[in-house]
């Protein structure tokens, strides 16, 4: 895929950067990805619909973040096992850099165009 | 004059980063540029100019991956074994039998004599690797410590020259005395991968070196005479002299007696004395033919002179790139011509940083003025420039496929890599949701989440070079107009040079994760 092709599939997909939401969950995770299609291990409304549900999978920790600064944080009652908190941290580390790089990206070219 | 069309899309950067896509690609077509292939597929001969894969070719024979130094110009079975098995000998890249950024730089570090070369990369558990041992190998044969042997072969005495090569350092006074011997031993291969060290270090002890050499033993003076034979070979022809080329042979005498008579007696110069000769009418200055050994010594402290010369007589706020735009511009309507002339051969791969630092101080040191420069040296600063602009168009090239990959990586709602133990999705906005099984171990989660932070790294590396290559770009469009049509994109390409880092180029050229 050429940086053309990348740019419209960029352009087409991205809807909002405002805000960023990450939720973790725990559960028998193992036992919800049995059975699913070929080619893909996890099947992943199966395991959302079982989170919404308050079934085999559970939230742990969920946090939002506006552009302002401004942040919500849910954690559940009990001790949140140490690998939970570590992915947690990683994706909201990773959503993080991710909007911001992308970010500075154009309000730096946008700023010094003017 | 049509307003550039990048300045049309101002406020668009994605917009404006594939504009600039394309016109690397038709830069490429017209071979103006040459980026390095960025992925297997692209790893065909039509990627390469014929001087570039001849240099791979004969990069790979000397260090003793291909039995001949065959200047065929495609790529068979035989350069991929040859690329796979320098591949796992680095013990660091990935096997896979073809070359692009990663694999170029790890054979630039090896082989040529352009630094640094981080010796420590090519260590594992304080052995050196293989690969480095070849290339320790080729240092010592071409510093004349090896009988010459046109390989780099395992079975070689590679004790004996190392032997050799100590006693070159005792006997300039440079030897790396520790107690600790891994220390020691790793003080003598820094000291054979460093020619500017070397250089500097003749030049510091300018005074002291030439009398004691003197009081040493003919054999010592022999072979430290073989051994500045061999060096200044090296450097001169990595500065653009032309006649000599490193070739290992150290007993070459740099005058020889005119057979016949007649009262005046009369020499014939070695190609190397020529050269030497040469140099110093370029510094402004005549080399008296006195001793051979202090004719050696005075060349080679001069060279240590000119490299590093003091910091203060660099030009304020006037980068190297901004010079060598300066030069470029200087050429003028013929700058087209000579630009094509080039050819991709060994030395625009080696030597072009201290072939860029010699002319700077030929500018400032020696009241030569950059017109003066271009019109004398014209072949060097195009190699320079050549040199610059492909490596900045390699890292871009490797760096779009890069973001394309990212772009998938970001759409692709299943992190890959994610696995039973812990699974990471994302939607469109870039929100994830994170499922970690009971049974997930912190190694398992590390894992997944190792590969997520790499991926990240370098996604921010690719954007912050493409938004540094798009601001250049966007600058240069509003400058004046160049030389010729290609102008805008070099000068671009030149300052780009400048701007990544070691570590960006790393990061960009190591493998994409599955």
């Amino acid at each position: 895929m050429s940086v053309k092709e990348a740019v419209k599939k960029f352009q087409d997909a991205v809807e909002d950067f405002s805000s960023l939401d990450v939720e973790s969950y725990m559960g028998d995770v193992v036992a919800e990805i049995q059975g699913t299609e070929k080619g893909s291990i996890i099947d992943w409304e199966k395991l959302i619909g079982q989170a919404k549900a308050g079934g085999t999978v559970s939230l742990k920790l969920a946090s939002h973040f506006k552009c302002d600064g401004d942040a919500t944080l849910f954690v559940a009652n009990g001790e949140i096992p140490q690998a939970v908190q570590t992915a947690h941290d990683a994706a909201v580390a990773a959503g993080r850099q991710i909007r911001k790089d992308l970010l500075d990206l154009f309000s730096e070219l946008i700023k010094g165009s003017k | 004059m049509a307003k550039d069309p990048l300045l049309m899309l101002a406020g668009q950067p994605l917009e404006q980063l594939s504009l600039l896509e394309s016109r690397i690609e038709e830069a490429a077509e017209e071979e103006i540029v040459r980026p390095l292939p960025a992925t297997q597929e692209e790893f065909t001969a039509a990627s390469f100019a014929p001087d570039q894969l001849r240099t791979l070719r004969n990069r790979l024979y000397r260090l003793g991956y291909l039995a001949n130094d065959s200047e065929r110009d495609n790529i068979d079975e035989e350069l991929r074994l040859a690329v796979r098995q320098f591949q796992e000998e680095t013990g660091e890249l990935t096997l896979d039998g073809w070359v692009g950024v990663q694999t170029w730089q790890a054979l630039q570090e090896l082989f040529a004599f352009e630094p640094p070369t981080e010796l420590t990369r090519w260590f594992r558990k304080g052995q050196m690797t293989d690969a480095l041992h070849r290339a320790v190998y080729l240092r010592l044969l071409t510093f004349g410590m090896l009988d010459p042997e046109p390989q780099a072969s395992r079975a070689a005495p590679f004790d004996t020259g190392l032997a050799k090569w100590d006693r070159v350092l005792d006997c300039l006074g440079a030897n790396p005395v520790s107690a600790n011997r891994d220390v020691a031993e790793f003080g003598r291969l820094e000291w054979l991968f460093d020619l500017d060290r070397i250089l500097s270090f003749i030049y510091e002890k300018r005074r002291v070196i030439y009398k004691r050499l003197m009081e040493r033993s003919e054999p010592d003076r022999r072979l430290i005479r073989g051994f500045l034979v061999c060096l200044l070979k090296i450097e001169l022809w990595l500065l653009g002299y032309e006649g000599i080329e490193p070739d290992r042979a150290s007993s070459q005498p740099l005058r020889r007696r005119m057979a016949g008579g007649g009262k005046r007696t009369r020499y014939a110069d070695s190609p190397l004395y020529a050269a030497i000769r040469q140099f110093w009418r370029d510094q402004h200055m005549a080399v008296k033919y006195d001793e051979p050994l202090e004719v050696l010594v005075r060349t080679a402290s001069k060279l240590g002179e000119v490299y590093n010369g003091d910091p203060s007589e660099e030009v304020h706020g006037e980068g190297q790139a901004m010079r060598l735009i300066a030069a470029l511009a200087e050429v003028g309507d013929k700058l087209q011509d000579a630009w094509k002339q080039v050819a991709w051969g060994a030395r625009v791969w080696d030597g072009v940083k201290r072939v860029w630092r010699f002319l700077s101080r030929l500018v400032h040191r020696v009241v030569l003025s950059i017109t003066d420069l271009v019109q004398r040296k014209l072949a060097w600063v195009i190699r320079a420039a050549h040199h610059a602009a492909a490596h900045a168009c390699s890292i871009l090239h490797r760096g779009f496929r890069i973001f394309s990959d990212s772009v998938d990586f970001l759409f692709c709602r299943e992190l890959k890599g994610s696995t039973r133990e812990v699974a990471i999705r994302h939607d469109r906005d870039f929100d994830f949701r994170v499922f970690v099984s009971n049974a997930a171990s912190m190694a398992g989660v590390a894992t997944v989440l190792d590969g997520l932070r790499g991926r990240t790294e370098r996604f921010h590396v690719v954007l912050r070079v493409c938004g540094t290559f798009i601001t250049l770009a966007v600058a240069s469009a509003q400058a004046a107009a160049g030389p010729w049509m290609w102008w805008r994109l070099i000068r671009t390409l030149i300052q780009l040079h400048e701007d990544i880092t070691n570590e960006d180029a790393r990061l960009i050229a190591a493998p994409l994760l599955a």
